[in-house]
């Protein structure tokens, strides 16, 4: 192989050399060291040595021609050798060349107002993860920005508001109309919970003998008239006797002085008619037996279902049975002018301590009583409760057995 | 628990480091006799001898290059200039010997010196003996860069930069020496790269070290009344600097503002600005603010060199424009 | 005078010419595209670092000046590892980090050729002072030029290692030129030992191109500092054989005093000493030739190593 004389590196930054003189000629036979040729860089002039011995077979760049720097300049071995055919050498092989581009320094020119909306990033960032239409914000930051403080206020006021109502309905809903009851039912609702300050008290009630003392006593009516007795009976019952021992809840407030203690003991019973929220009012429940309240409730929540008026005379306590739905307790809201109600919860059989210490399964029901503060404190409430419990544990005094 | 002035507290890290390590020495204009311009190194020859505290004639480019040079043979020298000033003078030893000597050799040698330095204005010592440099070393790679604000800073990042086996610049501030603070009794040493939050806060960050700290905790301390929350990140570490902290802060607050003594212009809070906006553009929601010393030579008059550092109704002003209040 | 040994002269001998033949090495590798950026050449100085050198022991340290290569190899430095260095390579002294101006070996107690002029200097001094505040038996030879002499840090330092009288000796290599400037020019004084009276140090001047001269001039500084009593400045007069590095051709320096120069080339000089010492010529060649092969294998060897893997330089400096 052909040894190659390179034009050599003559600077950090230099691309180019030019051959000066040639001091041996094609075909001469040169020794290692001999000097053969002059170069020249911007910097200075160089000598040449040969690298290798032999005949200079190819003088590649000629006198006052320009090489690239490390590229081939001439070719030196035996006669005969193959040399590789040059080609023109354009490309900078020591990567030294840099083109530099001439750039006009461009003015430009500062924008004094964005234009289209002005939002902060944190603000934008929130507002795209919670969906919040940029558009409809208006920005309490400088320069009108739209801070993250806008787009949250936003998001709290959507949450609360339901929207407005159009031609068309509403956005993600339909509309309905109330019915007279839910009207009444609603306004008194909220004008029960806004005026009167509720307390409650809760107690749990043993009803395995009175269960069965029910289910004895319903076998032996033979009539079709006569009316079963239901759990709410028993309620009524109980709760009048309890009324009898604590009169002073059967009451009213007049106004801020004064407070009516009434005379008659009438029961609303909260009954769901078709959909609709009813309270038939049994009179004088005080005066009556178990089967007198079974046959009257009967008659009272039939008449009610047909849409006919029950009775005029004004409820002094209601009860509130959900004991057909599971629900192991529930809350009830006062209906005034009344001073309590009763919320009668479903009987669960459940684990009992017994009279011997021992467990076992009864049927338990939670009572709870809420009762308007301004008319009574909590220890008539426990004592009216206790009563309820003591009659409805010992059903002898219900049936009369 | 100790109270403490910041001064005492360099002190006791060199006596604990040169009780600790016969390797440890100091070395500088004055510090022997003398005690130091700003008694830090005061007795100390006392304990040591002449032989660990070394005063020198006023040659910093010489002497801190000593200290390279005994460093590079395994001692760890600690280098006194008395103001940072003057170390000026030793540029060529900080930035092309001390700075990459590990690195030009290939790894074969350590530098495990700590420069010691102050700066900062306040005193009417006039434009060359007032600066704060720490943006030319911050900008040098192989330099940590150190700058504490309280005795507590002071005494347990002067621990880790002598036990450091890599050049540490240790700025310490002027108006600072004579500043008291609790320091434990017991041995404790902050790492770098851990940046202290001096006060939480949820409604700006506001990133600063040295001097400024103590500002901005009392203009801090003033906005709070204003229903104005702000949380001081006091970063101690320049290099290495504790990113996570500063970014975290901003993620929770939305608003940044930067404060240092040293002019704006090409000083680190630029960069610290840059880094936030690449890193947590969408957590802003103010544009970034720094608050700095003004691009001149601090002038001598005591009221015009005020008004060339940052004060604390700056710092007030500049939050409540973050926040729009 | 001492007679010094016939070893001590062959090893000198061996030295200045092991640095002639790697500095022509490398002016032919740098043509020739393998060492890039700068090359700043000993020729004609090589009795210099080889009479230092060869006066210390081997734990002794030595700090370097940007014309390197000279006391690194005096030094006992691998050539393959300084001629990787030179190449860039990863087996390099310095892993191809550092380059001509930097190469460095501690374990060798080299503390290094430096780029800065002067740069070095204070660096020595410091070494010195570990030395002494440690109590070591060790010296620092410290090598600098004329230009250096110049140079503020060469005047603190000298007057600091004065005061603290520290085991350090200040080398001047007076090449007779800082880059293109002589060095009549730079200073009023002829014989820059002078100075060291500034500082209260015995300062000597002797012949740089007879390293054998060298060598024995360097005995008593030697002992002086590791007695404790303190530096010397000890200015070497020399010539730089061609111009401030491999891409100048120095043609500031006017022919006559060249060729007055190559005259006293320190390896004319060495080889005659040599003679006399009764070695013979083909001994001498042959002690040549294995100088030559070792070249080559140092040139061989940086060829075949790799570069540095940048992936790895970027991992390392936290860019991943």
């Amino acid at each position: 192989m052909a040894i190659e004389v390179i034009m050599p590196q003559g600077g950090q930054d230099i691309e180019v050399g030019r051959v000066v003189r040639w001091l041996r000629s094609e075909g001469d036979q040169v020794e290692q060291g001999d000097v053969i040729c002059e170069v020249e860089t911007d910097k200075a002039v160089f000598e040449v040595e040969a690298p290798g011995s032999g005949k200079i077979l190819k003088i590649a760049i000629a006198e006052g021609e320009e090489a690239a720097i490390l590229s081939v300049i001439a070719f030196i071995g035996e006669s005969g050798e193959g040399i590789p055919s040059l080609s023109p050498n354009t490309d900078k092989e020591n990567g030294l060349g840099v083109f530099i581009p001439v750039v006009e320094a461009k003015k430009t020119e500062v924008k004094s107002e964005p234009a289209g909306l002005v939002v902060s990033p944190r603000a934008k960032r929130i507002a795209d993860e919670m969906g919040v239409p940029l558009d409809k914000l208006s920005g309490s930051g400088p320069k009108g920005r739209i801070i993250e403080k806008d787009v949250v206020v936003y998001i709290d006021k959507h949450r609360q508001s339901i929207g407005q109502e159009s031609d068309t309905g509403i956005e993600g809903g339909q509309i309905e109309s109330l019915s007279k009851v839910r009207k009444v039912t609603a306004r008194k609702m909220q004008q029960s919970k806004q005026t009167v300050p509720h307390f409650y008290a809760s107690i749990v009630v043993d009803m395995t003998l009175a269960v069965q003392a029910r289910a004895e006593y319903n076998r032996t009516l033979s009539n079709p008239e006569d009316a079963p007795v239901t759990v709410t009976d028993l309620m009524i019952f109980a709760c009048a006797r309890a009324f009898q021992a604590s009169p002073e809840l059967n009451c009213s407030i007049l106004n801020e002085d004064k407070i009516v203690l009434w005379d008659d003991l009438n029961f609303g019973i909260a009954v769901d008619v078709n959909g609709e929220l009813l309270v038939p009012v049994i009179e004088k429940v005080d005066l009556l037996s178990i089967s007198d309240i079974a046959r009257e409730r009967k008659r009272l929540v039939a008449k009610a279902a047909d849409g006919k008026i029950t009775s005029l005379a004004p409820a002094r306590f209601t009860i509130s049975n959900m004991g057909g739905f599971n629900i192991s307790q529930f809350t009830a809201i006062i209906n005034p002018p009344e001073s309590a109600i009763l919320a009668i919860s479903s009987i669960q059989k459940l684990p009992a301590a017994l009279e011997d210490n021992s467990i076992g399964l009864r049927d338990m029901l939670n009572l709870t009583l809420s009762v308007d503060h301004r008319a009574s404190d909590g220890i008539v409430a426990c004592r009216f409760l206790n009563t309820v419990k003591d009659v409805l544990e010992k059903p002898a005094t219900i049936f009369g057995l | 628990m100790e109270s403490m002035k910041y001064r005492d507290a360099l002190r006791q890290a060199l006596q604990e480091e040169m009780r600790r390590d016969p390797t440890v020495f100091c070395i500088g204009e004055g510090i022997a006799l003398r005690g130091g311009s700003y008694k830090v190194t005061l007795d100390l020859y006392k304990e040591f001898g002449l032989d660990r505290v070394i005063d020198t004639p006023i040659s910093e480019a010489s002497f801190v290059g000593m200290a390279a040079g005994a460093a590079l043979l395994g001692m760890r020298p600690v280098v006194e200039v008395l103001f940072i000033d003057f170390a000026c003078l030793a540029m060529d030893q900080i930035v092309n010997q001390i700075a990459k000597y590990q690195f030009m050799s290939g790894g074969q040698g350590r530098v495990p010196l700590v420069l010691r330095t102050q700066g900062g204005a306040g005193n009417g010592l006039a434009g060359q003996h007032s600066q704060s440099l720490e943006a030319f070393y911050f900008h040098i790679p192989g330099l940590q860069v150190i700058m504490p604000s309280t005795p507590y800073d002071a005494k347990g990042l002067l621990k880790t930069a002598i036990r450091s086996d890599d050049p540490v610049i240790f700025i310490e501030h002027k108006l600072l020496y004579m500043s008291e603070g609790k320091v434990p009794d017991e041995e404790y040493l902050i790492p770098f790269g851990e940046a202290d939050i001096k006060r939480e806060g949820e409604d700006v960050t506001l990133v600063t070290y040295s001097l400024m700290t103590m500002k901005a905790l009392e203009a801090a301390e003033k906005l709070a009344i204003l229903g104005i929350s702000v949380e001081v990140i006091d970063l101690r570490s320049l290099v290495p600097m504790d990113k996570s902290c500063i970014l975290h802060s901003v993620e929770k607050t939305g608003r940044l503002l930067v404060v240092h003594e040293a002019c704006k212009r090409g000083g680190v809070g630029g960069d610290i600005s840059a880094m936030v906006a690449e890193e947590a553009f969408d957590y802003l929601d103010a544009p970034i603010m720094r608050i700095a010393g003004k691009n001149t030579t601090i002038p001598f008059n005591l009221n015009l060199e005020q008004a060339c550092v940052p004060g604390v109704e700056e710092i007030i002003e500049g939050v409540r424009k973050l926040v729009g209040v | 005078m001492k007679e010094t040994d016939q070893v001590i002269i062959q090893e000198l001998y061996e030295k200045i010419v092991t640095i002639r033949r790697f500095e022509e090495a490398a002016i032919h590798q740098y043509r020739i595209g393998n060492i890039r950026g700068y090359l700043h050449l000993y020729i004609g100085q090589e009795a210099i670092a080889a009479g230092v050198i060869q006066a210390l022991v081997a734990d002794d340290y030595i700090v370097s000046t940007h014309r390197g290569h000279g006391h690194a190899i005096a030094k006992g430095h691998d050539l393959r590892l300084v001629m990787a260095e030179l190449f860039g390579k990863e087996t390099g002294y310095c892993r191809g980090r550092g380059g001509s101006m930097h190469v460095s070996s501690l374990s060798l107690r080299n503390l290094g050729a430096n780029g800065i002029v002067g740069g070095g200097i204070p660096i020595a001094t410091g070494a010195a002072l570990a030395l002494k505040l440690r109590g070591e038996h060790q010296i620092v030879a410290c090598f600098f030029s004329d230009g250096a002499a110049n140079n503020g840090v060469f005047h603190e330092s000298l007057n600091m290692a004065a005061i603290y009288k520290l085991p350090v000796l200040f080398i001047l290599e007076n090449n007779q030129y800082a880059v293109s400037t002589p060095v009549s020019s730079s200073s009023m004084v002829e014989k820059l030992s002078v100075r060291a009276q500034s500082y209260g140090m015995p300062g000597i001047t002797v012949d740089g191109n007879d390293a054998l001269a060298i060598f024995e001039a360097m005995e008593n500084p030697i002992r002086r500092a590791r007695m404790g009593d303190g530096p010397t400045l000890i200015e070497c007069v020399t010539c730089r054989r061609g111009g401030h590095h491999v891409n100048d051709p120095g043609l500031y320096m006017p022919d006559d005093e060249v060729r007055k120069w190559e005259e006293r080339d320190p390896v004319i000089i060495q080889r005659s000493h040599l003679l006399q010492a009764g070695l013979t010529t083909t001994e001498i060649d042959a002690i040549d030739a294995r100088i030559q092969t070792g070249l080559e294998e140092a040139v061989q060897y940086a060829s075949d190593s790799p570069d540095p893997s940048v992936e790895e330089f970027l991992a390392d400096i936290g860019v991943a």
